[in-house]
This record gives C-alpha cells, structure tokens and sequence, in this order.
C-alpha cells in the first residue's frame, strides 16, 4: 500500500498543491481527475522520485524508502513520448532494459505487444502513429515488472482503438502491481478505475462524478 | 542577466591571451642593459666580454667612458649594472687574483642581481683553466687546456632537464592543435543534436545511473573520437603530440560541454554557452603553455 501524508509542494513561491493525504491500494488502478494546473503531473512526478516534496512524505508498505529502493520498483509513463525518436521500438526496448536489473522476459514483452496490438517494432518511433507511440510509451515503463506503476495521461490524443488497446492492458497490469493514473477521459475511468481521487479547486469535475453516482475522494 | 556575464567572460579571455602574447614577446625582446668598460683590452677580458654578450638575458654595451659618467647612469636607469674591467686583468687572472680587481656598479633590484650573476658565471667560466693548469704544475700548455675545457665543458644538467620538459610540452604545433581541437568539437552540438531529446532524458533519471551512463558514455565516444583525429593529423603532417597532456585538456574541456549538452536546453543558449566555454579554455590552455606547461 502505498500512502501520502501531508504533502505539500512549493515552487518560486507558487504552492501548487498542499497538505495532500492519501492512500493507494495493492493491487488496483487509482484515478486522479483535476483542472488543468492543479497540480496533478507535478504529485506524479514526486511520487516517482523525479522531484521532491516540499514537505511531507511517500511511504510504501509503511516505510520511507530511498531513491535507490524506490527506482527499483517504481514505473513510469510520462505525459510526453519520452522514447528516443531515431530508434525503433525494438532499439528502444533493448536500451531501456538494460538499464535496470530484473526485466521482463522477451515472451512476456510479446504477450504485452499482443494486448497492446503493438507490431510496428522495427521503424523508428518518429515514423509512427501517434497511438502507435503511446503505446510504445507505456511498454517501455513496465519493462521492469514495476510495483508502482504511474501513468501521466497515458491516451492522450490518440484514437479510440489505441485507447482500448491500453484500458485492456491496464485492466491485465491491475493484477500484479498498483497503478496510479491521471486522465481527462470519463470514459477511461469508468474503464478502468478501482478508486477516484479529486485534486484543485474546480468543482467541474466533483459534479460529473456525482451526477455518474462515481464514488470519490477529494484529496486537495 | 546571464549574457551580459558571458560576453563579460568572453571579453575578459580575449584581453588576457592579447596580454599574454605580448608578455612573452616582450620577454623575448627584453634584456638587462649592462655597461661594460675595458680597460685591459686583452685575450681574456675580451674572451669574458664575449660569454657575457652570448647570453640571451644582457643586452652588453661596451663603451669608453668616464669614471664619473657611471653612478648617474646606474641610478638613473640607463644600466643594470656598469662593469669596469682594470688594466692589467689578464695578468690577474692568471695569477688567480681577480677578486680585488674588477668593478661593479650596479643598482638594487633583481633584475641587476641576474646581470650580476651572469657576469659573475662568465667570469668564472674564465678562472677555471688557470685552476686547472695550476693543479696540473705547468705540465700542460695553457693553449691546449683551454681547448680541451672548451671542448668537453659541461652543460648544466639542469638546463637540459628543463628544455626536454619545453620541448615535451610547449611544442607549439602541438599546444596549436589542441586549442583547434577545442573549437572543432563545437561541431558536436550540430552533428549530433538528435541526441538532445529531453523528454527522453527526463525519463532517464528514474533509472539507477540511467542519466550518468549517458552522459559518461557521450564523453567517452567524444573523447575517443578526438583523440584518434589527432593522432592521424599527427602522424600526417609529423607533428610530435604530447598525448597524456592532451587528454587530460580535452577532456576537462568534453566533460563540461557534455553537461551542457544534455542541460541547456535552448540551442541558441547551448551555442552561445559553448562558445564561451571554448574561448575560455582555448585562453586558459595557451597561456598556460605560454609559462611552460604543467604536465
């Protein structure tokens, strides 16, 4: 279980989100819905290690883990196609995975193409659809069987068959490891969310929910 | 607010290697003036005048002045230091008497210590075969030990150490091309921009190392590569390398374009921050050869 408690992040005396408390469930795919600049991306990005809080803390099983135990066990999928663009899939999947120790076999990375319907391996990422891409995208963040698994809009701009390619494969990752994922697709998260979190300070989005008889929880 | 520091920087380098250069071309030029009065007009003493006039720090005038004319000359500048040399200072020399004989007027300060240490070398440089006849109890013409000291003096090992240090080091065709490196490596920002993609970067540094093995990876590649392109530049025109010593300067100058490379992210910033970088380092590594070397 993973859990946030009083988190607040500050930047150039801009507070961006403050006093955020809550929990993650093992084993199930956690939602996190907000207006734009409410500070949704800079949460994941804390909680992925690649900033910091500026006060509070992440504990995962009850405990305060380094940057080191945590790069072993988090997993990433960025907003932007993070993937080197003049390589092709294939290259970028073998780069990737030797980064870290305890990747996933080549039969599970084929399974993970199947449910993906991911079969252009061998052209460069900037010759590919932008479906295509995303869905190299979210490959290459669960190459190393991660614990943690954060998604950071993980359809966005991209076609309805890609998106439903992703929501199955997210549905087949819920089952191995905690998913935290923001999104602006309602459909996504009657999709696929086990719980939904409310983040900032547009009441837009707790009306829908409600309106949907979505359960939620307001966090900031 | 960072550029106006940076053309500062770049400014500041420029004014230093100009400032550099005619130091040393000053130093080429400059020697101590020294006077030198011969009253004896022998062998010897014009014997000892020569030596003096050989080194590349007096610049010897000889004159036939006054007594009087001396102390003004010395104390207003004219001369480091006025030799007189006695009539008579032949004789003095071959009696081993020349302490008392010879006079120096010369002004504090050390450049007239220098004059008065040259000349003082050259003087004994003139003692030694009279000693060495008087040890050898006339068995031998003065004539004959004199050629044979000429022809087997021995040259200061010091000396000798230090201008195998200068010729390893301050070879200038080699200290030429590396300050040339520096600016051919400016290439690197264009050749291989493709490699700047910062989401992807990003992405890196949740990787244990992810980010460093990238960036020590890059240096390695970059460094590699220069130093074969010198090497084969080298062995085309002849050109004798100091190889260790060049490592080490290309690389200090790689590592801190490499951080760069992958931080800036604006290209016209990373072109202009780099740029700065080379005229700096090139400033800093040409005067540094300009004194000699440190490696």
């Amino acid at each position: 279980m993973i859990t946030i408690n009083n988190a607040s992040k500050s930047f150039r005396h801009k507070q961006l989100f403050d006093d955020l408390n809550f929990e993650l469930q093992q084993n199930s795919v956690t939602v996190l819905l907000g207006e734009n600049g409410a500070g949704k991306s800079t949460l994941m990005n804390c909680i992925a290690g690649l900033e910091s809080f500026s006060n509070g803390s992440c504990l995962i099983d009850g405990q305060t883990m380094t940057m080191k135990q945590l790069q072993q066990i988090i997993g990433y999928v960025p907003q932007e196609i993070a993937l080197w663009e003049h390589l092709t899939v294939e290259q970028n999947i073998q780069f990737f995975k030797k980064l870290k120790k305890g990747s996933i076999s080549q039969k599970q990375i084929e399974n993970y193409c199947e449910l993906l319907n991911l079969v252009d391996l061998k052209q460069p990422v900037e010759q590919l659809s932008g479906g295509t891409k995303r869905k190299a995208n979210l490959l290459i963040g669960i190459l190393h069987e991660p614990k943690l698994l954060i998604l950071d809009e993980p359809t966005v701009g991209i076609d309805l068959k890609s998106r439903y390619d992703i929501h199955k494969l997210i549905r087949h990752l819920r089952e191995q490891c905690t998913i935290f994922m923001t999104t602006h697709h309602l459909d996504e998260v009657e999709a696929v969310s086990d719980a939904i979190y409310i983040m900032g300070k547009d009441p837009f989005y707790e009306e829908v929910l409600k309106e949907k008889n979505q359960p939620f929880a307001k966090i900031g | 607010m960072k550029k106006p520091l940076m053309y500062f920087i770049l400014i500041f380098s420029l004014l230093l290697i100009a400032t550099l250069f005619a130091e040393k071309q000053s130093h080429l030029l400059f020697k101590i003036p020294v006077l030198a009065i011969d009253l004896d007009q022998s062998k010897s003493s014009k014997q000892w005048l020569d030596d003096i006039e050989q080194s590349t720090s007096i610049d010897l005038e000889h004159k036939n002045a006054a007594p009087s004319f001396i102390p003004d000359a010395v104390e207003n500048n004219q001369y480091a230091a006025v030799m007189i040399i006695p009539e008579g200072f032949e004789k003095s020399l071959e009696n081993r008497k020349t302490k008392q004989s010879i006079q120096l007027v010369r002004s504090e300060g050390i450049v007239p210590m220098i004059g008065t240490e040259v000349i003082s070398q050259a003087l004994y440089k003139q003692q030694i075969p009279y000693v060495i006849e008087k040890h050898l109890d006339g068995q031998n013409k003065m004539a004959e030990i004199q050629k044979q000291y000429e022809k087997n003096e021995p040259k200061s090992k010091l000396a000798l150490h230090v201008t195998e240090k200068r010729e390893s080091t301050g070879n200038q065709t080699n200290t030429i091309l590396v300050a040339a490196s520096f600016f051919f490596l400016m290439m690197q920002l264009v050749i291989f921009k493709r490699l700047r993609q910062f989401d992807t970067l990003r992405r890196l540094s949740i990787y244990p190392k992810g980010l460093l093995d990238v960036f020590f990876s890059y240096t390695a590649v970059m460094l590699i590569a220069t130093m074969t392109v010198t090497i084969c530049v080298s062995l085309a025109f002849g050109i004798q390398l100091a190889l260790l010593s060049n490592l080490l300067w290309l690389a200090v100058y790689q590592v801190v374009v490499s951080y760069f490379f992958f931080k800036i992210k604006t290209t016209s910033h990373l072109f202009f921050t780099v740029f700065i970088w080379t005229v700096v380092m090139a400033t800093f590594y040409l005067a540094i050869q300009l004194v000699g070397g440190i490696l």
